[in-house]
Order: C-alpha cells, then sequence, then structure tokens
C-alpha cells in the first residue's frame, strides 16, 4: 500500500544554522511528488527558500497572490536562486506547506501557501503561489533548506518532507478522529492529543448550517482570550478582499465569511502544534454553498499566540448556532 | 566507530523516543525503551541493546556481525546500502518495524490510481465509493500546453457544478463564480494543481484547489485558488478525468488518493 509518508524531518537545536541539507536521500523521479512542510523561527531578517540538488543559479520563478492587511496584490520574480518558502523579520515566525513534482522531463513546479512575519496575535502576509525550477533534466537527488542573510534558520526551525512509498513504518498521516453528527451540535471537540508528539496536526470540515448563520473556528484545548490572529484572503464572485484580525479570543477561520441556514460550508487546515513557539495554521476555506453556487472561496493564516502550553485536545466549531446532523468533522496527526 | 544503533539514538534522539512513545516504551532512557522494544519482538534476556539487536535481527533472517546485520536491515527500510545517506535516512524517518516486513496498522490515505500519460489516452478512470472512503486528494501535473484538466463525477456531465476562483494572471488578481459541468484543474495548463473532494454522506461534495500554470523558464504566468461544489447528495462511485479536449499529453501525471477505511 502507497501512503505519503515522512523522508526527511529536521529541527534546528543548538544554534542557529544557515542550512539545512537532506543529504542525498531523495529520488525525484522515483518519488515523484513531495509536499514540503517548513516552520521557520527567524534568527536573522532574511528570506528562507529551498534549492534542489543545491543548484543556486538564478533558475527559479514564482507567481503568487498575497494578502497583507486589506490589501491584496500580484507578487512575482524570473531570476531568483532558490525557491522561495517565507520571508520574515528577524525574531518572528513563518509557516509554509506546499507541493512538488519532481520527476525530470519537464520543469518542476510547486504550489506553495504560506504566511510571514508573525509575531504575537499577528499575521503579516498570506501567500498562495505557483513556483518553477526550470530545469528539466537534473534528478532530484537532495535539497538545501537555506536562507538568504546570516544563520536566519534560528533553533526550533523545522523541515518536514513527505514522499508517496509502499508503507515502511515511517510517519504518515495517521487519522486520530472522526465525527459525524447524529445530532446538531455548535462543536466537536477531539481529546487525548499530544501535540508534542504528534507535531502537525491536519483537519477538516463540511458542515451544513442550521438555524442562522454560522462561522468555523479551531480553538486548541479552547483556549481563549485574545490569543489568535488571522490574516485571509477571500474572493466573493468578483470581488477580491484581505482581512486581518489580532488579539482574537477564537481561532476563526474567516471572520468575514458566514454561511446561511441550510447551505453547506467547508474547510481544510494544517498546524503545526510543537510547545516551544506559537503555533500557526493554514486553512482553505469555501462558505455558503448552495446549489451550485460557492458564494465564497479563499484561504487564510491562522495563529495562537501560546507557546507554552502542550495541546491535549482541539475543538473545531461554529461561532454561531449549529451544524447540522451529518456533518463530517476529521482529524489527522503525522504518526508512526 | 559508534555501533549503529547507538549513533541513531545521538543523530535524531526525539525521533526516536517519539517513535518509542508512539509504541508504549518510551521513557527517560532511549536505550532502555529501545531494549524494551526489541524484546516485544523477541529479544530474551538481553544483557545489552547490541545483544537484543543482535537476537531480533538473527530471527528475522539476517546474518554475519551486528553490523552486518545492521546495514542489511536499514538496507531492506530505506532502499539505500549502509553508509551515511542510509544512516540519514533511516533516522529521520525510524522505520524500526521488526516484524519482517508486515506494516502497523494504518488509518490515514492510500494511493488508489497513479497514472502518467503516453500520450494515447482521452481519460482516465478511477472506481471508488465516497460512502466509505469521505474523502479523495488528487494531484495533478499536466504537460499540456493547451488543455486543463476536467474530472467528471459519476458520469454527471450536466451544470451541477460550481466553482468561486481567485486567480492572479500575470500580476491582475480577478475572482468569478458560476455554475458548470464539471470539476476543473483549470489554469493548470502545463501546470501543477491539487484537489481535495470531501464527501460526507448524504451531502453535497465540496472541494479546494490550488493550481499554477507556467509559461516558459522561470516564468509562472498564473497561479489560482478555487473551491468548487458537485451538487448532489449521492455516493461518489466514479471520478473520470480528461483534458478538456483531445488526448492527454504524454508526461501528464495524476495520482489518486483516498482516506483508509
Amino acid at each position: 500500500m502507497v501512503n505519503e509518508e515522512i523522508v526527511f524531518d529536521y529541527e534546528v537545536t543548538g544554534s542557529a544554522v544557515s542550512s539545512i541539507d537532506t543529504g542525498a536521500i531523495l529520488n525525484g523521479d522515483v518519488d515523484g511528488w513531495y509536499t514540503i512542510i517548513v516552520f521557520s523561527v527567524q534568527n536573522a531578517t532574511a528570506e528562507i527558500g529551498v534549492r534542489y540538488n543545491n543548484d543556486s543559479g538564478a533558475n527559479y520563478g514564482r507567481r503568487r497572490v498575497y494578502g497583507q492587511s486589506t490589501g491584496v496584490g500580484d507578487s512575482a520574480n524570473t531570476a531568483a536562486t532558490y525557491d522561495y518558502l517565507c520571508g520574515v523579520t528577524s525574531g518572528q515566525r513563518g509557516f509554509s506547506v506546499s507541493k512538488l513534482y519532481a520527476k525530470t522531463g519537464a520543469v518542476r513546479l510547486r504550489n506553495n501557501t504560506n504566511i510571514e512575519d508573525v509575531s504575537g496575535t499577528t499575521v503579516t502576509t498570506l501567500f498562495s503561489g505557483g513556483y518553477v525550477w526550470n530545469d528539466t533534466s537534473t534528478n532530484i537527488t537532495s535539497m538545501t533548506f537555506m536562507c538568504s542573510a546570516g544563520t536566519a534558520l534560528g533553533v526550533g526551525t523545522r523541515v518536514i518532507i513527505l514522499r508517496p512509498v509502499t508503507n515502511t513504518g515511517a510517519k504518515t498521516w495517521v487519522e486520530v478522529g472522526s465525527s459525524v453528527l447524529g445530532a446538531a451540535a455548535s462543536s466537536v471537540t477531539f481529546s487525548g492529543l499530544d501535540g508534542d508528539v504528534d507535531q502537525v496536526y491536519m483537519y477538516d470540515v463540511q458542515f451544513k448550517g442550521t438555524g442562522g448563520v454560522t462561522q468555523g473556528f479551531i480553538k486548541p484545548n479552547n483556549l481563549g482570550t485574545g490569543i489568535y490572529g488571522l490574516q485571509a484572503l477571500r474572493a466573493v464572485n468578483t470581488t477580491v478582499s484581505a482581512e486581518r484580525r489580532a488579539g482574537d479570543s477564537t481561532g476563526y477561520i474567516d471572520s468575514n465569511s458566514v454561511t446561511a441556514s441550510g447551505s453547506y460550508a467547508s474547510f481544510q487546515g494544517i498546524m503545526y502544534a510543537k510547545t516551544g513557539f506559537i503555533r500557526p495554521w493554514l486553512v482553505n476555506f469555501i462558505t455558503s454553498i448552495s446549489g451550485t453556487t460557492v458564494t465564497s472561496a479563499g484561504v487564510s493564516g491562522g495563529v495562537l499566540n501560546d507557546t507554552s502550553t502542550n495541546i491535549t485536545s482541539l475543538v473545531l466549531g461554529t461561532t454561531a448556532n449549529n451544524w447540522d446532523i451529518g456533518t463530517q468533522v476529521k482529524l489527522y496527526a503525522l504518526r508512526p | 566507530m559508534k555501533q549503529k544503533y547507538e549513533s541513531l539514538f545521538q543523530v535524531r534522539p526525539q525521533v526516536v523516543l517519539d517513535w518509542l512513545n508512539a509504541k508504549s516504551q518510551g521513557g527517560n532512557s532511549l536505550n532502555d525503551g529501545m531494549t524494551a522494544y526489541l524484546k516485544t519482538k523477541g529479544a530474551t534476556n538481553p544483557a545489552t541493546l547490541g545483544e537484543a539487536f543482535n537476537q531480533v535481527l538473527s530471527s528475522l533472517g539476517y546474518t554475519g556481525t551486528l553490523s552486518d546485520k545492521l546495514g542489511a536491515f536499514y538496507k531492506s527500510k530505506t532502499g539505500i546500502g549502509y553508509g551515511p545517506d542510509a544512516e540519514r535516512a533511516f533516522y529521520n524517518s525510524p522505520s524500526l518495524d521488526f516484524s519482517n516486513g508486515t506494516p502497523d496498522p494504518i488509518t490515514g490515505f492510500k494511493q488508489i490510481a497513479d497514472f502518467t500519460s503516453a500520450g494515447s489516452e482521452s481519460s482516465m478512470s478511477v472506481t471508488v465509493n465516497s460512502d466509505v472512503d469521505l474523502e479523495y486528494r488528487i494531484d495533478v501535473f499536466n504537460t499540456s500546453t493547451l488543455r486543463y484538466l476536467r474530472i467528471v463525477l459519476n458520469s454527471d456531465t450536466g451544470a451541477n457544478y460550481g466553482y468561486q476562483f481567485i486567480y492572479n494572471t500575470a500580476g491582475v488578481v480577478t475572482a468569478a463564480r458560476s455554475a458548470v459541468s464539471e470539476l476543473t484543474l483549470s489554469n493548470n495548463i502545463r501546470g501543477l494543481g491539487s484537489l481535495t473532494i470531501l464527501a460526507p454522506v448524504g451531502f453535497i461534495k465540496t472541494c479546494f484547489d490550488s493550481q499554477q500554470s507556467w509559461l516558459s523558464g522561470t516564468t509562472v504566468n498564473q497561479c489560482g485558488i478555487e473551491g468548487q461544489v458537485w451538487n448532489n447528495t449521492a455516493s461518489i462511485t466514479n471520478m473520470t478525468m480528461s483534458p478538456n479536449i483531445g488526448n492527454f499529453t504524454s508526461g501528464t501525471r495524476i495520482t489518486v488518493y483516498a482516506r483508509i477505511v
């Protein structure tokens, strides 16, 4: 059985470094796809990127759309010397999740969503974009995660790479919680977790609103009181907008997107859960779906400004009214 | 030279400890935890951790010195002959399954289709049961310069699908929504896309995707995110993927995962 397993997992310990090299453990022609998860703890103001086979030529390009406070914009580059992951100010945090197609025969493309300059409950910028390594013939056997200046990869910086492989027993996505509502409810709680062991959680929800408008949220350990932040990018028909929130007592998925009674919505997120640092997450969402009309779609980056409380439970819920019978909520963790 | 099992602990101790904890064999000492785990795999009264490794690997048919056995065992788990690369792969993914190849039970996602086009196919299909699987993930690398990928569920080609997207095309950010007759990765022409389908029993089916379209060299022309819906509450029994016109082009790759039940 082929599933997606961790092939590389490295956390910077001891002192900050300028690069993290996987060594020649990869084989892009065999593996095909890689999922890359990066949590950056910035020890210097710099961009964080990855080089395939340590290619430092100007062979990388990108196009992205971003949300920064209420601003929406374009960001592109056609002569980068590394494949950008996130870039943040010294002392702040970044979080990046991407999918790379690594096989030779064509240029190598990667889709990435990331947040950067995360500090306290402020998520400064959210990016979603496409990236290219303009090399068609060199098999990817290694990746070097690096920074544009200094020793920016601070203690706690984490790099995780997953590949499709016949089950070897390495960590993979394991379903650790699943709930299908048998009665309308305002939340689902998954308990018995250990964020310091699992370290990464992925969750998805598809719900139907009942009895009034609803908005999705996530609350690790049901924590509250001014410790959540958010940067969202969304579209409603032809209008694109962005929003930043800080100091919330609820971990909103997107505070402006509501789902009317009787209509559907979904969201899917991934969170870095290890203590020692703020906990960031990225979420895709669609709301108020009725018939073939998808009223709103977007992506958001959130943060829990708590560095010390081990996550032992996750509450996924709605800020108002209820989710209907049949609502499906699932939680996955990276486990052996 | 350090014993290989000792360097395993020293290079990536937290990874090994995490793994042992997941096996309920953790504790304060990696040495004790690993020895306890090896006892569950057949080691009998080992005086040392090395002896415990030796006993278990011998019972699995590995021969030679302990170093030989560990080297062969690494290779069986990492596919790499023993050396720094094998050790690194092993440390970072401690495949310490000593049950001679029988994997531990996993409930997550499994690959149910992995299609690479030779350039002659007009479609590919996957038979599924979404009332059981509940969720699918589809990764697409599209080599066509003209065609995008369309996905039809249960052969339904009526106007029963809908989308809302945000695209950035050459620096211009736009959005739109519409009702259509298919799910699409519509801007992955010569590009990359990933689509998730959520399929709760009795609910309409909703989807998320992110995608990009490459132009040439180091220029990415377009990127976008999208939400989609199939306005049907029935179980998905078939997914048919095809270019919007003609055949796939050679090298196009489609990989489908389903939730494991």
